[in-house]
C-alpha cells in the first residue's frame, strides 16, 4: 500500500483521527494551562514563608530564618 | 498486518468519533456540567477561572466515563429496548471492550486530574460517584429493585457537591442539600415519565415501579418524594447559597410541583387515559423547569452576593 495514496480506510476513519488529534491537543493545552496557573500562584513553592518558624533539628530550638531572596535579586547576583 | 483485514469489515461498522462521544451520554453530561458549575460558583471560596473550567470539565468527563461503563455492562439489555437499541454497542459500531477501555481510562484520568487541579476530596468524591453509578447502581441494584431510579438518581446528584468541594475542599450543609435537591427530584421526574410513556423494561427484566408495584403505588411514590423534595429545596434557601430570590423561586415552584404531584396522586388510570395523561405530562415538563430554575437561582444569588448585590 502506497503511503501517499489515500486508502479507503483513511476516509472511513477521518473523523475518528481528527477527533483524537483535537482531543490530544486539548489535553496538552489543559496540562500546560494548569501548570502555568499552579506555578504562577506559587503552589509548587517549597521554600518556607516569612511566618514559618525554623527549628534546629539537633537542639529543637527555633533559629532565625534566612531572609527570602527574590528571584530577581538572585539573577542580579549571578550577573 | 495487511489491509485486507480492514476491508473485510463493513463500512457502516467503522466507529466514528461521534460514536465514542455518544458512549459518554452527552445529554446526561449537560446536567452534570450545569449543576457542577453552580456548585463551584456558589461556594464561598473563589477559584481561578481556568482551574474552575478544568474542574467542571473533569467532573463532566467522570460522568461521561461512568456512562460508558454503564453502556458496557448494560449492552445486553440496551439491545432489547427500543429506546436504547441505537446506542453504539447494540448498534454494532463500538465493541464492548472498547467501551470498557474508554470508561476505565477516562475514569482514572478524570479523578487524577480533578485531584491535581483542585483537591483530593473533590477527586475522591468523583471516584466514589463513578463507583456508585457503575458498581452499586448498574451492576448490583438496577436489575434487583424497583427503587433503582432512586439509587441511580443519587449518582446524578453528586456533581454540585463535587463542584463545591473543588472550590472549598470540604463538604457543607449547603452542598449536601444541593445533592438532596437532585437526588429527591429524580424519582418524581422519572416516574411521571414512566406513567405516560410505555417503556419496554419488562423485555429487559429491569424491575420498574410501575410494573412491580403498579401505577397506583407509583402515583403515591411521586407525591411522597415531592413532599420530601419541597422540604429540602426550601431548606436550601436558608443556607449560605440561598437568599430572597432563591426562596421566592423555591416557594413558587414547590407549590406548583406539589399541586402537580397531588393532581397525579388523586386521579386514576381511567381519568389519565381520558385526557391522554395531561396532568402527568404537565408535571414532567414542570420538573425540567424545576431543577433548572432552582440551580439557576443559586447561580444568580452567587453572582449577586459576589458583586455586592443582595
Amino acid at each position: 500500500m502506497s503511503i501517499a495514496r489515500e486508502h479507503d480506510l483513511h476516509k472511513r476513519r477521518k473523523s475518528r483521527n481528527v477527533g483524537l488529534g483535537l482531543t490530544l491537543a486539548a489535553f496538552i493545552m489543559i496540562v500546560f494551562g494548569m501548570t502555568m496557573v499552579k506555578v504562577s500562584r506559587g503552589d509548587f513553592d517549597m521554600r518556607p514563608d516569612a511566618n514559618s518558624t525554623l527549628v534546629d533539628i539537633e537542639t529543637g530550638k527555633p533559629v532565625e530564618a534566612t531572609p527570602r531572596v527574590s528571584q530577581q535579586s538572585e539573577a542580579a547576583d549571578g550577573n | 498486518m495487511t489491509d485486507a483485514s480492514f476491508e473485510t469489515r463493513p463500512e457502516t461498522q467503522d466507529a466514528q468519533f461521534g460514536d465514542y462521544f455518544a458512549l459518554l451520554k452527552p445529554r446526561v453530561m449537560t446536567l452534570v456540567v450545569f449543576t457542577a458549575f453552580v456548585g463551584l460558583l456558589a461556594a464561598p471560596v473563589g477559584v481561578h477561572p481556568f482551574l474552575g473550567f478544568c474542574a467542571v470539565l473533569f467532573i463532566a468527563l467522570g460522568g461521561g466515563a461512568s456512562g460508558a461503563l454503564n453502556m458496557w455492562y448494560d449492552s445486553d439489555i440496551d439491545a432489547v429496548m427500543k429506546r436504547t437499541a441505537k446506542r453504539p454497542i447494540p448498534a454494532g459500531k463500538v465493541t464492548r471492550d472498547e467501551a470498557l477501555a474508554l470508561g476505565l481510562t477516562l475514569s482514572a484520568f478524570a479523578v487524577v486530574f480533578l485531584g491535581l487541579a483542585t483537591n483530593w476530596l473533590a477527586g475522591g468524591l468523583l471516584a466514589f460517584t463513578i463507583f456508585f453509578y457503575v458498581v452499586i447502581y448498574t451492576m448490583w441494584l438496577k436489575r434487583l429493585t424497583p427503587q433503582n431510579i432512586v439509587i441511580g438518581g443519587a449518582a446524578g446528584a453528586f456533581p454540585p457537591m463535587i463542584g463545591w468541594a473543588a472550590a472549598t475542599g470540604e463538604i457543607s450543609t449547603a452542598s449536601v442539600l444541593m445533592f438532596c435537591l437532585t437526588f429527591l427530584w429524580t424519582p418524581p421526574h422519572f416516574w411521571a415519565l414512566a406513567l405516560f410513556v410505555r417503556m419496554d423494561y419488562d423485555n429487559a427484566t429491569v424491575p420498574m415501579l410501575t410494573v412491580t408495584h403498579g401505577r397506583r403505588a407509583t402515583r403515591t411514590h411521586i407525591l411522597v418524594y415531592t413532599i420530601l423534595l419541597a422540604a429540602f429545596a426550601i431548606g436550601l434557601g436558608f443556607t449560605q447559597v440561598g437568599g430572597p430570590l432563591y426562596l421566592a423561586v423555591a416557594l413558587l415552584l414547590n407549590a406548583l410541583f406539589l399541586k402537580g404531584a397531588f393532581d397525579i396522586w388523586r386521579r386514576d388510570e381511567a381519568a389519565s387515559e381520558a385526557d391522554n395523561f395531561r396532568a402527568e405530562k404537565k408535571f414532567f415538563k414542570l420538573s425540567l423547569l424545576y431543577l433548572f430554575a432552582h440551580f439557576g437561582a443559586i447561580l444568580v444569588e452567587a453572582g449577586l452576593s459576589r458583586f455586592g448585590g443582595l
